[in-house]
């Protein structure tokens, strides 16, 4: 199991988390939503150690992953989805997805897998990533990240500024992971779709989290959606 | 035309020869300074100065073994590692410190540099040492002999840079250098350990600069203040090729060399560095991420 527990973290002077409580488990997706700046990004960067951590801690089973330099955190078997996708643009495709190879010395039957989930990338292998589309950039960054076999999964908004098909993608990848037992904590904004793929949903405000529920109460009981999120899910 | 080329053809081709040898040494001292500043975002401004230790270094193993080959071989291999443990101890205990901050690590390398330089010059003394080449033949052409040692400069430096572009190219660390300078916070989510990374590709420029003194001396001589004139060629192929760049190193050190060669043959070598400084004012005017920005193949 993932746990955050009473996390507070801050960059430089600026205190962001607030006593973060979480749990994620395997084979689980948590949806995790909220409005710009409530600080999704920043739990998700405190996870992989970018981010100062002030009191409280992370881990992973019985791993303190909170008292780890960043560059051992995914040696665990945390994949990291970045917002923004952020691949390593110079390099190939698959300089890219070797980088998650690395990580945990994956043999090449993982590199299939991982291209059987995204068989476009197969023809791509060669190309320098920072000149694909925005849709084939979030398929090599989910691969990337996939490349170490990890235990769970942390996606910052990956359907942002994609077209809907490729967010249908996205979304059955996700699907896919979890009958894999992959656990995955997914930051999004597009409302309808998370809901459908979670198992449940915790709400964001001003760095900390304010609700918790699950897609069948918000189904429901939409007024939390409207009071951290500001829409109207339609069903 | 023609019979310029009868007159001056050996002239030319004697010129286009000491470019050559010129541009491989120059490339290999370039592209330390454009590694690291390409992977660390720092300009290192001692970096001259590595290439004199390398020099200074190689002196002491003539001077010891009293025997040009035995020095040279045991230079080959000492100055480089010697000279990349000096600047693990620099990255460690000085940039590590001011957090690689731009600014500061100008201002901490500048008093490297004079570091450097003054214990040099306490414990070797002012004099200019020359060094004798670890053997000696000529290549004889059909105009004139030709240094074999020289040319066996260009060969070697050849083969660094070969070796350079494989360990970028081909191997896991250049990989991690490659994804450390491209995202640095990335890298770390991903395994990369930056500090010992920043590490390597400290030592790795240093170790370049030294080895270019060792292969140099016996051609130029070793004295503390030799590192002066190489930092400044460095800048200017690295501003012209695009920092960070190993193809944009390499091509402008060869602009500036083999110009350098044919100019200072022809004219006059303070013409060539005129030159060269004007052909910077307009790269960067021009083209200012140099000719191949920062594509860093
Ligand atoms: N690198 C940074 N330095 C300082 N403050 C930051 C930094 N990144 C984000 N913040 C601040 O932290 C807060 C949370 O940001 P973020 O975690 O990115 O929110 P979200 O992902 O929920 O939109 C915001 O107020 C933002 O301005
Ligand atoms: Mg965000």
């Amino acid at each position: 199991m993932l746990k955050i527990n009473n996390l507070s973290s801050r960059y430089a002077q600026v205190k962001v988390l607030n006593k973060v409580t979480l749990k994620v488990k395997e084979g689980e997706i948590l949806g995790l939503l909220g409005r710009n700046g409530a600080g999704k990004s920043t739990l998700l960067k405190s996870i992989m150690g970018l981010v100062e951590v002030v009191s409280g801690s992370i881990s992973l089973d019985e791993n303190i992953l909170s008292e780890q330099q960043a560059h051992n955190i995914p040696k665990y078997g945390i994949g990291y989805v970045p917002q923004g996708r952020r691949l390593f643009p110079e390099l190939m495709v698959e300089e890219n997805l070797k980088m998650g190879l690395l990580v945990r010395d994956s043999s090449t039957d993982v590199l299939d897998w991982v291209l059987s989930l995204f068989p476009l990338l197969k023809s791509r292998m060669k190309q320098k990533s920072g000149t694909l589309s925005g849709g084939e950039q979030q398929m090599v960054a989910t691969a990337r990240a996939l490349c170490l076999q990890p235990k769970y999964l942390l996606m910052d908004e990956p359907s942002e500024g994609l077209m809907p098909s490729m967010t249908e993608t996205i979304l059955e990848t996700v699907e896919k992971l979890k009958t894999e037992n992959v656990g995955i904590l997914l930051v999004e904004q597009k409302i309808e779709g998370t809901l459908r793929v979670s198992d449940r949903i915790v709400f964001m405000e001003n760095g900390s989290i304010s609700e918790e529920s699950d897609p069948q109460k918000l189904a429901e009981n939409p007024e939390s959606l409207m009071k951290y999120v500001g829409v109207k899910a339609r069903y | 035309m023609s019979t310029w080329l009868n007159d001056n053809g050996p002239l030319l081709f004697l010129a286009l020869l000491d470019g050559t040898v010129t541009a491989f040494v120059l490339a290999l001292i370039a592209l330390g300074l454009s590694l690291v500043f390409g992977v660390m975002r720092i300009v290192n401004v001692a970096h001259g100065e590595l290439f004199m230790l390398g020099a200074v270094l190689s002196w002491f193993a003539f001077d010891l073994t009293n025997d040009p080959l035995w020095g040279f071989l045991t230079a080959l291999v000492l100055a480089p590692v010697i000279v990349g443990s000096i600047a693990i101890f620099s990255d460690r205990f000085i940039l590590r410190k001011i957090s690689y901050h731009p600014e500061s690590t100008i201002v901490a390398t500048i008093g490297l540099l004079y570091v450097i330089q003054q214990l040099t010059l306490m414990f070797f003394g002012p004099e200019v040492r020359p060094v004798e080449a670890p053997f000696y033949f000529r290549i004889q052409f059909p105009w004139f002999g030709y240094s074999g040692y020289k040319l066996l400069v260009a060969g070697m430096s050849a083969l660094c840079l070969s070796g350079v572009w494989l360990l970028m190219k081909r191997s896991k660390l250049g990989l991690y250098m490659r994804a450390t300078q491209q995202d640095i916070e990335i890298a770390k989510t991903f395994g990369v350990p930056t500090q010992k990374i920043y590490a390597s590709v400290f030592a790795l420029g240093g170790g370049l600069a030294a080895l270019a003194g060792v292969l140099v001396v016996p051609i130029r001589q070793a004295d503390h203040l030799m590192g002066l004139e190489p930092l400044l060629l460095s800048f200017i192929v690295v501003i012209i090729g695009g920092l960070g760049s190993i193809r944009g190193t390499i091509v402008a050190a060869f602009i500036i060399g083999i110009s350098d060669g044919i100019i200072s043959v022809f004219y006059e070598p303070t013409l060539a560095k005129m030159l060269a400084t004007l052909l910077v004012a307009m790269v960067l005017v021009l083209k200012p991420g140099g000719l191949y920005g920062e594509d860093q193949a």
